[in-house]
C-alpha cells in the first residue's frame, strides 16, 4: 500500500444468513482509494455499495457477516492497519468510528435522534473523541454548524431535529460527521432523499468541506449525474461484484463494460441524445431493457494500461477499445 | 407550561362531574337500598322489624327523596370535603377512608416501581439479546408470572413465609404495632410487610411491560439514528441507554394514568387474601351492602386519582419528548 492510498479494500466478502440459506452480498471485491480524492461507488439497489460502506466502519450487523478480506487504512503519519482485524470492542475501532472515518447517511429525516437537541448530538461526536469540556465542545460544534451554512448556529444548537427542514438536517448530519475532522468521509447516498436544488447545495458543500479539511471521500450513489459532479474515480458495482473502475472521465466518457453503458443509457437526458431504442421510443430505457438478465459476474477484473479495470474477457476488451 | 396545566385542571371539572353522575346512577341501579339489604339479613336471623322503624330509618337517611335531590345533596357535601355517612359502619366516610386510600396508593406506587425496576431492564436485555437464551428464559418466567393468579401467588408466598421463616406475613403491620402511632419502629415494620403485596401485585404487570419494552426497543434499535450514533463511535451501553431506550420508554410514561386504576382494583382479591388495610375489601363490602355514600365517595376519589394520573402522564411525557407541544 503506497503513501498515496488511504484505503485499500482487498477481497472483501460479506454474507447475509437467512432462513433460505446464505446470500452473498459482496463476492470478494477489491479496490483502492487515493488520498485526497473522491471515489464514487455506483450501482443499482442491491449491488452491495452500501454494504461496502458499512463494512468500512464495521457497522454490518447480524445476520450479516464479513467472512473474508481486509480493509487497509492508512491515517496520515500513522502506520497502516487492517480495519477488519480490529477486535469488536477495541479502542482502536471506536477511535476509528467518527474520528478517523466518519459517515453521512441517506435519510436526514431519521438519521438524527428526535428527542435530543442538535447541539447534544453534534457535541457528542466531539466529547466522544476529544479531551475537551462541554463549553469547548459547544464552541466547536457551533463553529462547525456555522461552516456548514446554518445561521444563528448558537441558538439552533438548542433546537430539535423536527425544527429543521430536510436540507438543514442534512447539513447538521454533515457537521456531525466533520466535526472531528476525519481523514475519510463516507457518504451513503447523502442527496437521494433531498430535492434537486437542495441536492446541488449539499454536493457543493461536501466538495468544499472536503478540500477545506483535506479529507478523502467515498461517495455511494446510484445517480450518475451526481458522480459526474463530484467524483474523481468511479467503481461500478453489480450484484456484489465490481464490473469496472477507473477515473470518472474514463468510465463516463468511454465505458468498456456493457453494464456501465446500460447504466449510462438509463440516464434521463435531452430528447435526441437518448440511445436509439428498438421499441416504444418515448419511454426511458432501463438497465434491464438494454442488458436483460445477462450475468456479468463471472469474469475476473483485468487491469488495463491506463489504470482502469474491467470485468470482461480480453477479446471483448480489445473489441470495446477499437475506435 | 403552567397555562397548559391550568387548562387541563379546568377541563377535569366537567369530566369529574359526569363521572359523579354515572357513579351515583350505577350505585342506585341495583334494586333496593342499604335499608332493605340490612332488613333482609335481619329477617334471615329471625328478627322482626316493624314498618315504623323502617320508615324512621329511611327518613333519617333521606332515602325517600328523589334521586336528583339525593345526588345534589351528596355532591355538594362531597366538594365541601364531607364524604357522607356510612350506614353500615355507623361512621363518617371520612374516618373510614383516608388511611386505606393512603395505604392503597402506597402499595400501588411500590408495586409500580417494583414492576418497572424488574421489567424494563429485562425488556432491554431481551431486546439486545433477541432470541438468545436469556430472552427465552425471561419470556417463560414472565409469562408464568402473568398466568399465575395473584391470589394464588399470595397464598404461596404466605405459606412459604410461614413454614420457612415462621413469620405471619398477612397485613401491613405486626399485630402489636397496627394501632400504634407512627414511629420509626412502625415504619420499619411496614417495610418488612410491604414487600409481599408489592411482589404479588407487581409480578402480574411485569410480563406485559417486559414484552412491550422488548418490542418497543427492537423497533428503535434498527432506526437510522442508532446507526448514526454507532458510526460516531459511541460505546454500545451508552448508546442504547441514551437513544433507543430513551424513546422506547415514552409509552410507559404515558400510561401511568391507566395503571393507577388497574393497580387499585387489581389488588382487591390480593388484599382480602393478605388481609391488607387497603381500599379493595372495603369497597367490595360497601358495594355488597349497598352502602351508597361509602361506595360513591370511594369511587369518586379513585376517579379523581385516575384523572390526576392522566394529567401527570401528559406532563411527564411533554417534559420527556420535545415533539409534544402544550398548545
Amino acid at each position: 500500500m503506497s503513501q498515496e492510498q488511504i484505503l485499500s479494500i482487498n477481497n472483501l466478502t460479506v454474507e447475509f444468513g437467512s432462513e433460505l440459506g446464505t446470500q452473498t452480498a459482496l463476492h470478494g471485491i477489491s479496490f483502492v482509494m487515493q488520498r485526497g480524492r473522491t471515489t464514487a461507488i455506483v450501482g443499482e439497489s442491491g449491488s452491495g455499495k452500501s454494504v461496502t460502506a458499512y463494512s468500512t466502519l464495521r457497522l454490518i450487523e447480524a445476520p450479516g457477516r464479513i467472512t473474508a478480506g481486509e480493509i487497509l487504512f492508512r491515517p496520515t503519519g500513522l502506520p497502516v492497519f487492517d480495519i477488519l482485524a480490529l477486535r469488536p470492542d477495541s479502542d482502536a475501532l471506536y477511535n476509528l468510528r467518527g474520528n478517523q472515518i466518519a459517515m453521512i447517511f441517506q435519510e436526514p429525516m431519521t438519521a438524527l435522534s428526535p428527542v435530543h437537541t442538535i447541539g447534544n448530538q453534534v457535541m457528542e461526536a466531539i466529547l466522544t473523541h476529544r479531551p475537551v469540556g462541554k463549553a469547548e465542545a459547544f464552541m466547536q460544534a457551533t463553529d462547525m454548524l456555522r461552516r456548514v451554512g446554518i445561521n444563528n448556529a448558537a441558538e439552533r444548537m438548542h433546537q430539535y431535529p423536527f425544527e429543521f427542514s430536510g436540507g438543514m438536517r442534512q447539513r447538521v448530519v454533515i457537521a456531525m460527521a466533520l466535526v472531528c475532522q476525519p481523514e475519510l468521509l463516507i457518504c451513503d447516498e447523502p442527496t437521494t432523499a433531498l430535492d434537486v436544488t437542495i441536492q446541488a447545495e449539499i454536493l457543493a458543500l461536501i466538495r468544499d468541506l472536503k478540500d477545506e479539511f483535506n479529507s478523502s471521500v467515498l461517495f455511494i450513489t446510484h445517480d450518475l449525474g451526481v458522480v459526474a459532479q463530484i467524483a474523481d474515480d468511479v467503481v461500478v458495482m453489480h450484484q456484489g461484484r465490481i464490473l469496472e473502475s477507473g477515473s470518472v472521465r474514463q468510465v463516463l466518457k468511454s465505458p468498456l463494460h456493457p453494464y456501465t453503458r446500460g447504466l449510462l443509457g438509463a440516464m434521463p437526458g435531452l430528447p435526441g441524445l437518448q440511445p436509439r431504442r428498438h421499441d416504444k421510443a418515448r419511454r426511458l430505457a432501463t438497465v434491464n431493457d438494454s442488458q436483460g438478465t445477462t450475468d456479468f459476474g463471472q469474469h475476473p477484473l483485468i487491469s488495463l494500461n491506463d489504470g482502469r479495470r474491467v470485468a470482461l474477457p480480453q477479446a471483448k476488451i480489445d473489441e470495446a477499445l477499437k475506435p | 407550561m403552567s397555562g397548559f396545566i391550568l387548562r387541563r385542571l379546568l377541563a377535569m371539572i366537567p369530566t369529574l362531574l359526569i363521572i359523579s353522575v354515572i357513579v351515583f346512577i350505577l350505585i342506585q341501579l341495583p334494586p333496593g337500598d342499604i335499608i332493605s339489604a340490612t332488613l333482609a339479613s335481619l329477617q334471615q336471623q329471625g328478627m322482626e322489624v316493624s314498618t315504623e322503624q323502617i320508615a324512621a330509618l329511611r327518613a333519617q337517611y333521606n332515602l325517600d327523596d328523589p334521586m336528583v335531590v339525593q345526588y345534589l345533596r351528596w355532591i355538594t357535601h362531597f366538594v365541601q370535603g364531607d364524604l357522607g355517612y356510612s350506614i353500615k359502619y355507623q361512621q363518617p366516610v371520612n374516618t373510614l377512608i383516608w388511611d386505606r386510600l393512603g395505604y392503597t396508593v402506597l402499595i400501588a406506587v411500590a408495586s409500580l416501581l417494583f414492576t418497572w425496576a424488574l421489567a424494563i431492564p429485562i425488556g432491554i436485555y431481551s431486546a439486545v439479546r433477541q432470541y438468545g437464551f436469556g430472552d427465552y428464559f425471561f419470556t417463560v418466567v414472565g409469562l408464568l408470572g402473568l398466568a399465575i393468579p395473584n391470589f394464588m401467588l399470595a397464598l404461596i408466598l404466605m405459606y412459604c413465609g410461614y413454614s420457612w421463616f415462621g413469620v405471619s406475613v398477612g397485613g401491613l403491620f405486626s399485630p402489636e404495632l397496627a394501632e400504634a402511632p407512627w414511629s420509626s419502629a412502625k415504619f420499619m415494620d411496614l417495610l418488612k410487610h410491604i414487600w409481599i403485596p408489592m411482589i404479588v401485585i407487581g409480578t402480574a404487570g411485569t410480563a406485559s411491560i417486559m414484552r412491550v419494552m422488548r418490542a418497543n426497543l427492537l423497533d428503535e434499535l434498527s432506526k437510522p439514528y442508532v446507526v448514526t450514533a454507532r458510526a460516531k463511535g459511541v460505546r454500545p451501553l451508552k448508546l442504547i441507554m441514551k437513544y433507543p431506550v430513551r424513546i422506547a420508554i415514552n409509552p410507559f410514561i404515558s400510561t401511568i394514568g391507566w395503571l393507577l386504576p388497574t393497580l387499585i382494583s387489581g389488588e382487591a382479591i390480593v388484599s382480602i387474601v393478605l388481609n391488607l388495610p387497603t381500599t379493595g375489601p372495603l369497597l367490595l363490602q360497601a358495594l355488597l351492602s349497598q352502602d351508597m355514600y361509602l361506595a360513591g365517595s370511594f369511587i369518586m376519589l379513585l376517579s379523581i386519582l385516575t384523572v390526576l394520573g392522566m394529567l401527570l402522564s401528559d406532563i411527564l411525557l411533554a417534559a420527556l419528548d420535545p415533539r409534544i407541544r402544550y398548545e
